[in-house]
């Protein structure tokens, strides 16, 4: 069975074709205005690199923030579910997951057959997602990809006071003014949005062997502050994190098309 | 006798020199990296224009972001809170009010004063950009409009969009949305002024309101907030009848003259 899951999240949108479960290609483009767009092409790209025509596809699965926006799409799937169906097929041992997106954060915790039994989510304020990271990134001159090289050349990261996102970046940039090294403060915007991250977890996990997923999972040096600060076992994705909400949709698909 | 009050904001300072019991001058500036450079300027500016010196001043207080430092450096003799100086500063300038609204650039605070404008009970919001000038900053520069026009450009809508979002972030991003998809700029900015009052409509009903009320700080200027918080509220928000942004700086120079006459 040939199945496409589609995640529209609000900085990227994702696209995965699989083939009864192992898969076969996944993309990844910017989110623009026209998101039916944006998805087409990810869509026709794939099917034109693996040879497969689209009414071969037997279902397709739309999540995040842009699902209904999704044209041909068969079923709309909430991104906690998605997120939490890749989980428990691709990191079988973690019972909890913490995915941070460009413009979410959200915590899950898993029961033994990979169902939810508990979730938090912020989706309306900035703190802690990876658009905090972005533009603190920018107000330093430095792209979403330095951010790891950056914070680990710091010697004494900076304190970053503010939760809210526009008085952080005042914030790095009085820390510029005063002379602080790019990597003392970037390591510093890490380390306050990882603290965010790892108490919205703190709220719901007791402990149990996790996950990171989102595009923020990409981001090493976040990962690791997320497990100094938690000191919880760590399970890493095995496929691109970013990925995730898209993998769970077509695998969602798989299963009740 | 001559005192003189200091209030350094996020964005901006002022000084105001009372010489026995009224206003003698003001002057208001973009705020400096430190506030001991603020503190330095808009005094300098201030004594500049009206053929005055340091030490022409009797006492002198200062408020606001680093108001103890410029305690600690000399430049004041005395620090208080900017809560109590903007309830104050409003009640020296309208004896009736007991509610002040003030809207800076980084904090939002409803402040009830007692008939001696004594601080009966405040509430503040300085964690998040919502709410405050910061917000209407921020959806200025997306709008291509000057801080200045948002209130009277918002005057003309006929349809506020309403911006679904509170986050100040998430809200660049609706605005951008609500532009590239040709909606009309007048009715962005009343929808983004309509935003702001809701914020700090909460804020106010958290606190209660009592009459009568006035509007300070920067976002007191803006027009189209303070009529929707008119509404909102179902008072007449009042102006005070001096710039609204410099009561933080009058209460100080207020309690500055308090002192002297100890």
């Amino acid at each position: 069975m040939i199945t496409l899951g589609c995640d529209v999240g609000s900085i990227f949108s994702k696209a995965v074709l699989m083939k009864d479960g192992e898969i076969l290609s996944k993309k990844v483009t910017g989110t623009t205005g026209e998101m039916e767009k944006d998805i087409g092409e990810l869509v026709n790209s794939m099917l034109s690199d693996t040879g497969i025509s689209q009414n071969e596809i037997d279902s397709c699965v739309s999540t995040g923030q842009g699902k209904d926006r999704v044209p041909m799409s068969s079923k709309k799937e909430d991104e906690t579910q998605c997120i939490a169906r890749a989980a428990s097929s691709l990191t079988p041992d973690a019972r909890f997951i913490i995915n941070i997106g460009g413009q979410s954060v959200r915590s899950i915790l898993l029961g033994g057959d990979g169902e939810i039994i508990d979730f938090a989510t912020n989706d309306k304020c900035a703190a802690g997602s990876g658009r905090f990271l972005e533009i603190a990134a920018k107000a330093l001159e430095l792209d979403v990809g330095g951010v790891d090289k950056a914070a680990g050349e710091a010697k004494k990261p900076v304190d970053i006071s503010s939760q809210c996102a526009v008085f952080a970046e005042s914030e790095v940039i009085t820390h510029v003014n005063e002379g602080k090294s790019v990597a003392d403060i970037m390591a510093g915007v890490c380390k306050g949005v990882a603290k965010t991250i790892t108490s919205q977890a703190r709220g719901i996990g007791t402990g149990e062997a996790f996950t990171i997923t989102g595009g923020v999972g990409k981001i090493n040096c976040m990962v690791q502050l997320i497990c100094k600060n938690l000191g919880w076992d760590f399970v890493e994705f095995p496929e691109d994190p970013q990925f995730a909400g898209a993998i769970g949709a077509a695998l969602l698909g798989g299963e009740k098309a | 006798m001559l005192t003189a009050g200091i209030d350094i904001g996020s964005l901006s300072a002022q000084a105001v020199i009372v010489e026995s019991g009224s206003i003698k001058a003001y002057k208001s500036i973009r705020v400096k990296p430190s506030s001991l450079e603020s503190a330095k300027a808009v005094t300098e500016a201030v004594f500049s224009e009206n053929g005055l010196t340091f030490k022409d001043i009797d006492f002198c207080v200062s408020t606001g972001y680093g108001r103890d430092k410029i305690q600690a450096e000399g430049f004041s003799k005395m620090n208080v809170s900017e809560i109590s100086c903007h309830g104050r500063g409003a009640q020296w300038v309208l004896p009736d009010v007991r509610t002040v609204i003030d809207v800076g650039g980084q904090d939002c605070k409803v402040i009830r004063v007692n008939d001696k404008g004594e601080l009966a009970d405040f509430i503040m919001n300085d964690k998040c950009a919502g709410g405050t000038g910061r917000f209407l900053e921020v959806m200025c520069d997306v709008l291509d409009l000057k801080l200045d026009e948002l209130g009277p450009v918002s005057l003309s809508s006929r349809n506020p969009i309403k911006i679904t979002n509170r986050c100040s972030i998430y809200s660049e991003t609706e605005v951008l949305h609500y532009l590239q998809t040709g909606k009309n700029k007048a009715d962005i900015a009343a929808g983004v002024n309509m935003a702001m009052a809701e914020r700090v409509n909460a804020l106010a009903r958290q606190v209660g309101i009592e009459k009568e009320v006035v509007m300070t700080g920067g976002v007191a200027k803006n027009v189209g907030v303070k009529n929707e918080l008119e509404r909102m509220l179902g008072v007449t928000v009042r102006a005070p009848p001096v710039d609204p942004q410099i009561i933080g700086a009058l209460g100080a120079a207020l309690f500055a003259e308090e002192e002297l006459k100890k």
